[in-house]
């Protein structure tokens, strides 16, 4: 078996100017020529490939810039690597260096066949089985080992119809990859123990925080998301018949963000994944799992409407369930009206007991106490949003217990961790038990 | 009472500071285009000429460290005509020595007036660090050491691997412990003296536990052994300015003499730079300079009311407490925990914040150490000493000891 230095000499990534493609690609770009400093042999080489040319421009541009800011960062690194080179005495000598020999390195194209001598491959393509099938088709003749980033679709099944059985892993990493530590691990039943070594290490090597997670649709992050946001959906028809879908809308993302402390509502970050990205997903886990319950009217319906989301190139958010302004939901998409009308500015839910933010708890280092201390108060109050809120916690929970039981998670910890590093929650659903009973 | 060693009486006065800008600093945004050095120059100039009736000077000196890489500007001597018009189609002089630049540009200019070539010269000293990032500055001003010797095995950011090694070893011989209290005190002083003068770098700085910041253990991993961040000046633009002249000069400027200090007192001593230092718990350089300026005084050190000590580093003001005879080897950790160095200690240091707190833009510093001295001993300081003694002491050093200029002021008052 090749050690993991060695595999690590030649890296492809599949997709490599997708939204997630190129934060894989820069992670292991870093890794490689970081190895490279610690070894002195850095004729590494990194094919990222992608068929959008352009895509591929702005890839290499923002490998540099970060690139160059991990090397200013890391400059004593730097200095160590190159210490046995007379010729590079300044700091600026050897950042200089060090970015020219390792953009040497990196090939970008347009064709799967540039990855044909990679050993390790990271398939980064778009969320559909027959896609990423072709891929691994393209190139399961080499002997590479693939690792695929998908976020729901079974790994076995992947493995059979891409005839790369036992040479396939699922690698999930959380957005932005560089700097979000969660990776979900998914081991399909016919893996090479070799691979299942070899994620093992890389993830250790890429300093991330690994959950296993079986090898069922939708995994643990997807598995609790869809669930959950189909309670939500759910939650909203049934408030609907006191109001309106709009109201009802902002009353569940309001609950979800505000009572439940979290960064964002429901239905904001389900602009923030794309309608058209969950709506897929259901799809998957609805066939794979399979689950037929798993089919969201509304979701269907906002698709209908070209209720999309999304972010832009810049980061900003688009328009999608809400009307943005500054990446702020400032009106909301009436289906039966077909457009946006304004934000309700009483909802009736009341307000939250104690005052406290996601944002604000976020860097207390008290944090734990005042949570408990605040569902304790809320679990007193009368209110409709702290009535709401200690059901959507209890469903919560009872979704996070059932991964378990089906044995997708390991444990409730697990499910803990992937909600608090992939999805900025400050409690587990075990946390939330004590409190709900 | 000290009778000056020179052939006639030579004053300073008109001394001026610009703000020293830098990290710190409420206004300092990098992202945002930065005031240009033409600025800073033309600044110091007004302030020093504001201060004269006689704006005609007859010479003009100008120093900076290393203008040539940061703003890639040499013949800086064409700047001083601009900075002060009377000075166009004069005698005009750059000066370097690292660090310890101000201390030789003024040195220069006591010259010229010692010579009878002058009876007034401008002297200003400044830099311009932020025009690149820390990490790539450090190489410029790792040339104040012998480069090609020790550059390339040097730390990142190079002179506080310098010093940090000092350090080790002053720990190693008297221990570390009330060491790491001491300079963390050095730390606390410089900032609150900062607090007290607006023109300096840290003069924003509201941090709660100053003394507990300086404890922060020394992290060898992300920055270095025996030292941390707060032990260390930071990075600065900044220009200062002052008029060295004769009795006729002083006479000229319409400057009343109990508004200008006499220089009764130079040491200078410079090392060879390519020999690693004779003892690195020692500053032998600038005893040797400090020693000389109180011969040619005719002064004991403990005749001196107040002191501007060249403090890049938390560890270098310590140690210079020994090399001017003010505490005895291993002794400098205790002077200052007994507060020796505080406006109503014994020895009044740094209080206008040092180069720890007001900023080190290096070429800058020396001329803005004696700018301070002679706010003190006029009785003009934003952080007046109670001037028991009518003598200021300085010392301007350049790279690792081995640039060293060294004055004695006498207060005119």
């Amino acid at each position: 078996m090749n050690s993991l230095d060695e595999d690590l000499k030649q890296v492809a990534v599949i997709g490599a100017a997708g939204k997630m493609g190129v934060g894989i690609t820069l992670l292991l770009l870093t890794a490689m020529a970081e190895l490279g400093l610690q070894t002195g042999a850095d004729d590494f080489s990194l094919k990222a490939i992608d068929p959008n040319e352009q895509g591929l421009k702005d890839l290499k541009s923002y490998l540099r810039k970060q690139l160059t800011r991990w090397a200013e960062k890391n400059i004593n690194k730097l200095r160590r690597g190159f210490a046995k080179k007379p010729h590079l005495v300044s700091n600026e000598e050897m950042i200089e260096a060090f970015l020219g020999s390792t953009f040497e390195n990196i090939d970008f194209g347009t064709s799967l066949e540039e990855a044909k001598n990679s050993t390790l491959i990271f398939e980064a393509a778009i969320e559909d089985v027959e896609k990423k099938a072709a891929i691994y088709k393209a190139l399961g003749t080499s002997k590479a080992f693939f690792f695929t980033n998908t976020s729901s679709i079974p790994l076995e099944l992947l493995s059979e119809r891409g005839d790369v059985k036992g040479r396939l892993i699922g690698f999930h990493f959380y957005n932005p990859p560089a700097v979000q530590k969660l990776v979900e691990l998914i081991v399909p039943a016919s893996i090479n123990p070799e691979l299942s070594e070899k994620a093992g290490q890389l993830v250790k090597r890429l300093n991330k925080l690994p959950v296993y997670s079986a090898d069922v649709a939708g995994f643990i992050g997807n598995g609790y998301f869809i669930r959950e946001l189909k309670f939500a959906c759910d939650l909203v028809r049934t408030l609907a018949k006191e109001s309106s879908l709009e109201i009802a809308i902002q009353q569940v993302n309001t609950i979800t963000k505000d009572f439940l402390l979290r960064p964002m509502g429901i239905f904001q970050l389900l602009d923030y994944v794309g309608v058209d990205v969950a709506k897929n997903i259901f799809t998957i886990m609805r066939e794979y799992l399979p689950d037929p319950s798993l089919k969201e009217p509304l979701i269907e319906d906002w698709g209908s409407h070209q209720v999309i989301g999304g972010q832009r190139a810049d980061g900003s958010q688009k328009d999608g369930i809400f009307n943005y302004s500054s990446s702020i939901p400032i009106a909301v998409f009436s289906i039966s009206k077909k457009g946006y009308i304004p934000l309700n500015q009483d909802l009736s839910l009341g307000m939250p007991p104690l005052g406290y933010s996601w944002k604000a708890l976020q860097k207390d280092p008290q944090r734990q106490e005042k949570i408990k201390a605040y569902f304790a108060v809320l679990a007193q109050e009368k209110s409709l949003g702290s009535k709401l809120t200690l059901s959507y916690l209890e469903k919560g929970a009872a979704i996070a217990k059932q991964l378990v039981a089906d044995g997708i998670a390991q444990s409730l910890d697990d499910v803990s961790v992937v909600l608090k590093n992939g999805f900025f929650h400050l409690y587990g659903p075990h946390e939330v038990e004590a409190i709900c009973g | 009472m000290a009778n000056s060693p020179f052939r006639k009486k030579v004053f300073a006065a008109a001394g001026y500071s610009t703000v020293f800008m830098g990290p710190g600093r409420k206004e300092f945004d990098p992202s945002k285009p930065m005031r240009g050095y033409e600025s800073y120059l033309q600044e110091t100039a007004k302030g020093t000429l504001a201060q004269t009736a006689h704006p005609e000077c007859d010479e003009g000196i100008l120093g900076s460290f290393m203008s040539a890489r940061f703003i890639k500007q040499a013949n800086l001597p064409g700047f001083l005509p601009m900075m002060i018009p009377a000075l166009e189609g004069k005698a005009c002089t750059g000066v370097e020595g690292a660090c310890g630049t101000g201390g030789r540009a003024i040195a220069m200019a006591i010259r010229s007036v010692l010579s009878d070539l002058a009876d007034t010269v401008f002297v200003a000293g400044f830099e311009m660090q932020n025009t690149v990032k820390s990490v790539y500055g450090a190489d410029i001003l790792a040339g104040a050491s012998y480069y090609s010797g020790e550059r390339k095995a040097g730390h990142a950011f190079f002179f506080p691997g310098i010093f940090a090694e000092r350090a080790g070893a002053y720990f190693a011989r008297y221990g570390e412990k009330e060491t790491r209290e001491a300079l963390a005190t050095w730390y606390q002083q410089a900032i609150l003296n900062a607090r007290l003068n607006p023109k300096a770098q840290e003069y924003h700085n509201l941090a709660k536990d100053l003394l507990g910041l300086g404890l922060t253990p020394p992290d060898k991993d992300s920055f270095l052994p025996y030292l941390n961040l707060f032990d260390c000046s930071k990075i600065s633009d900044g220009a200062a300015s002052l008029l060295i002249l004769s009795e006729e000069g002083l006479k000229r400027s319409g400057i009343p003499k109990n508004q200008a200090v006499e220089i009764v007192g130079i040491g200078e001593a410079v090392s060879d730079i390519t020999k690693p230092p004779e003892d690195p718990i020692q500053l032998t350089t600038t005893a040797l300079a400090v020693r000389k300026a109180l011969e040619s005084a005719r002064l004991s050190i403990d005749k001196i009311g107040v002191f501007e000590v060249h403090d890049c580093f938390s560890i270098t003001g310590l140690m210079a407490l020994e090399a001017l005879g003010l505490a005895k080897p291993g002794g400098a950790s205790r002077f200052i925990l007994e507060g020796q160095t505080l406006k109503e200690g014994y020895a009044p240091t740094n209080l206008s914040g040092g180069l720890i707190g007001f900023g080190h833009p290096t070429g800058a510093s020396g001329v803005r150490q004696l700018v301070d001295l002679l706010h003190q001993l006029t009785g003009k300081a934003a952080n007046q000493a109670p001037l028991q003694k009518p003598y200021g002491l300085m010392f301007s050093m350049g790279g690792n000891d081995k640039t060293v200029t060294a004055f004695v002021a006498y207060s005119q008052r």
